[in-house]
């Protein structure tokens, strides 16, 4: 390999990156370059290996992404092209129209995924999240189950996501054990903040600072949070957000052994005779179909990219997709419960500075019986519509004027004046809100385009609403002029895509085993938000990250030993 | 899920009756039109796609469903109606809706005084829910979004609402953390 041309910054220029022959048999190719996709990439170069990462997205880079409301909220710039197809039940037809302006299950395609546009919100799951079916017994109808793992083992990782991605925060009331502390000081507190904490601390709750993947202070190649307000839904320029575009990818490609090969939009898994996978053949930007070799195969494609690529993947060895004896790819599929209240203050805030969250409160985590129903939760501090155009469509109380001099006023009283208290729970796994091929959808490539059915659990619904009465509390007990929300409703678009190909010790009730190997192929492995046995509490992210980091130390560990 | 969901959907709780659904935003549309908005802006270049006469309609509607208020300007005066042009020049779907709409609107609706053009809006958005829908959409997104996309001319739709892009910030950022940190100090 020729010498390295090293920038300021310390990385690999263009000209000397690694490119792999097709034909080279790699050691590794990694399905997707987002939240798990990108730790893989990075721990297992690092640990010596040959990657090529596949990513369907184009190579966005910090200098790439526009301040541009419009572009990305209204535009959806960065969102895939290709049809998804939506359902409630299986006895719903499914169709492509998108619903509440929106496709069905959402995330960007570009280097990185959803990681790029995220709010960055990082909690930790907690102890109960790993043991709620040992602790509440079955709850009859639904697949709650057991993780093959508990905190304490994934503890360490959690660790290493805080300081190796980048997270800023302090200790909160409610923490699971941590073994070291953040490596970042939170950042510096919003009005949102300051009235979702007085609100709270008036009502007997205890609110703390969120802990946020966004740098309060700079790290090396990386600046600190400018504070643009440019940030939930967008890249961000000062790479700041850590994303793995951010965070992971350049390390990786700085061993010399990592390729990230953008616009490369997987089709199948190959296996050969004897069960094993030999390689993952892709659609290049020109729509030529080719395919890379490899000696294991790391499937980070997301909850629901990842349960479609197994299912195209069937072959006559597996006749119901790939790594599919449990009958479960696809399956168990949840969206956590979001709901949220809208408030009006008299003073402006401006919102439409810096990141969404900075207080959070999880007093409500844990299940607790007595309610009548499962769920727990927590909730944060925030604004969701400060894009301006963004504000005047959906922005405003449902009772608001929508013309005239008294719709401009209420434009220009609020927009300035106007805070959320977004709510964050749980969802029950169903056998029945499910990822499928569609039978008749089709993408640009000819591939079968993702089907969605789900129907939340009603006890998923129930816990939006109590918490949705609390949020109302706080934001009347911090002195809301006035306060506004929906009921909880059936959820029709996924951000959080989880359970569709979840870990266990018993092929016969999973997908891929306590270290992310597939049951029934023993050099693939998936890792994603589709291994999540249950949803925890809302924002998935951190404890998607946390396993693929001990997944890859695992794999890397058995290719030494040749295990794989 | 709550309506705090950040997407179009709230397009079509907040302009009423959710007959404003019965059409669909069009993606590439939309970032067809937003480039070429962008392209006229800095061309000077006449409209696309709409007529003279739609053009007048049309802004006078944006003129009454964002007036002007004393001094400060309204869509009118953002020139909400550039962006109109523009959308509706790559998204055939919605110009049938518009021009139909337009149809049906009483003639000469542009040289209404102010209170007539008014009653014959009431009136739209009773009878005519779905283009009242397009078109107050329109209206607000033409004068809010970002003046690269046509509208918003001299960022007059921001500061309306308050909104400054000057795209970094320091703490404080508003009243109550300002307050916050003085009782601190």
């Amino acid at each position: 390999m020729s010498a390295r041309a090293v920038t300021r910054r310390g990385f690999l220029t263009a000209a000397t990156r690694v490119r792999y022959q097709e034909a080279e048999e790699v050691d590794f190719v990694v399905i997707g370059s987002g939240a798990a996709g990108g730790v893989m990439a990075r721990e297992l170069s690092r640990a010596g290996h040959s990657v090529v990462v596949l990513e369907q997205g184009p190579y966005r880079k910090a200098e790439d992404f526009r301040h541009d409301g419009y572009g990305t909220w209204i535009r959806g710039d960065m969102l895939g092209d290709e049809p998804v197809t939506f359902r409630r039940t299986a006895g719903d037809a499914a169709t492509p129209d998108w619903i509440n302006g929106l496709p069905a299950i959402v995330y960007a395609h570009t280097v990185g995924g959803a990681s790029v546009h995220f709010t960055a919100n990082y909690w930790r799951f907690r102890p109960v999240d790993f043991q709620e079916r040992s602790l509440l017994g079955p709850i009859s109808g639904t697949g709650l189950a057991d993780w093959p793992i508990t905190y304490e083992e994934l503890e360490p990782y959690y660790t290493k996501v805080d300081w190796d991605v980048g997270v800023s925060g302090a200790p909160g009331p409610n923490d699971p054990p941590r073994s070291r502390a953040y490596p970042h000081p939170p950042l510096p507190v919003k009005s949102s903040g300051v009235l979702f904490e007085r609100g709270a601390r008036a009502m007997g709750w205890n609110p703390y600072p969120a802990p946020m993947a966004i740098l309060s202070e700079p790290r090396p190649g990386r600046s600190a949070c400018v504070h643009c307000g440019y940030c939930m839904g967008h890249g961000c320029e000062m790479n700041a957000k850590s994303s793995t575009l951010a965070s992971m990818i350049p390390e990786a490609e700085a061993t010399g052994r990592c390729e990230i090969r953008a616009e490369s939009t997987v089709h199948r898994i190959e296996t050969d005779d004897a069960g094993r996978a030999t390689g993952v053949v892709y659609f290049d930007r020109e729509g030529v179909e080719r395919a890379q070799r490899a000696r294991a195969v790391v499937l980070s494609a997301n909850g629901a990219e990842s349960p479609r690529i197994l299912l195209m993947s069937e072959s006559s060895r597996f006749p119901d997709g790939l790594a599919n004896s449990s009958g479960l790819v696809g399956k168990y599929l949840m969206f956590n419960g979001n709901g949220g209240v809208r408030g009006v203050f008299e003073e402006p805030l401006n919102e439409f500075k810096s990141v969404q969250v900075t207080r959070v409160c999880t007093d409500w985590y844990d299940t607790d019986p007595k309610r009548g129903f499962y769920g727990g939760g927590g909730m944060d501090g925030r604004c969701l519509f400060t894009e301006p155009a963004l504000f005047a469509v959906a922005g405003l109380p449902p009772d608001a004027p929508t013309w005239g001099i008294e719709y401009r006023r209420m434009l220009a009283e609020y927009y300035t004046r106007v805070m959320d208290v977004a709510t964050h729970s749980t969802s029950l796994p169903l056998d029945t809100n499910t990822i499928t091929l569609d039978d008749r959808e089709k993408d640009r490539f000819g591939r079968p385009s993702v089907r969605v059915t789900y129907e939340d659990h009603p006890d998923d619904l129930k816990m939006v609403d109590w918490l949705q009465a609390h949020a109302h509390d706080i934001l009347e007990a911090a002195g809301a002029k006035r306060t506004w929300s929906q009921p909880a409703a059936a959820q029709s678009n996924g951000f959080h895509l989880l359970g569709t190909c979840r870990m266990g010790n018993d092929p016969a009730a999973s997908v891929v085993d306590r270290w992310h190997r597939a049951h029934d192929v023993p050099n693939l492995f998936v890792c994603d938000g589709s291994s999540l046995v249950t949803s925890g509490r809302g924002q998935p992210t951190m404890t998607i990250q946390a396993l693929a980091f001990r997944a890859a130390e695992h794999i890397a560990e058995a290719a030494r030993k040749g295990d794989i | 899920m709550s309506h705090l969901l950040p997407s179009r959907r709230a397009f079509v709780r907040a302009t009423g009756a959710g007959a404003a659904g019965a059409w669909m935003l069009g993606l590439a549309a939309c970032r067809r039109a937003a480039d070429s908005a962008a392209e006229a802006v800095r061309t000077g270049e006449p409209a696309r796609v709409l007529g003279e006469d739609e053009i007048r309609t049309l802004d006078a509607l944006a003129g009454r469903i964002i007036p002007a208020d004393g001094e400060a300007p309204g869509a009118s005066e953002a020139g909400a109606v550039l962006f109109m042009d523009h959308y509706l020049a790559d998204d055939a779907g919605a110009l049938d809706a518009v021009r139909a709409g337009l149809a049906e609107l009483a003639a000469g609706f542009a040289d209404l005084p102010p209170d007539r053009q008014d009653q014959a809006v009431a009136r739209l958005e009773k009878e005519k829910p779905g283009f009242f829908g397009l078109v107050q959409f329109l209206t607000s997104v033409g004068t809010l979004a970002d003046p690269a996309h046509g509208g918003n001319r001299d960022k007059v739709g921001w500061a309306m609402i308050g909104f400054d892009d000057r795209h970094v910030w320091q703490p404080p950022f508003g009243a109550y953390d300002a307050a916050a940190a003085g009782d601190e100090a």
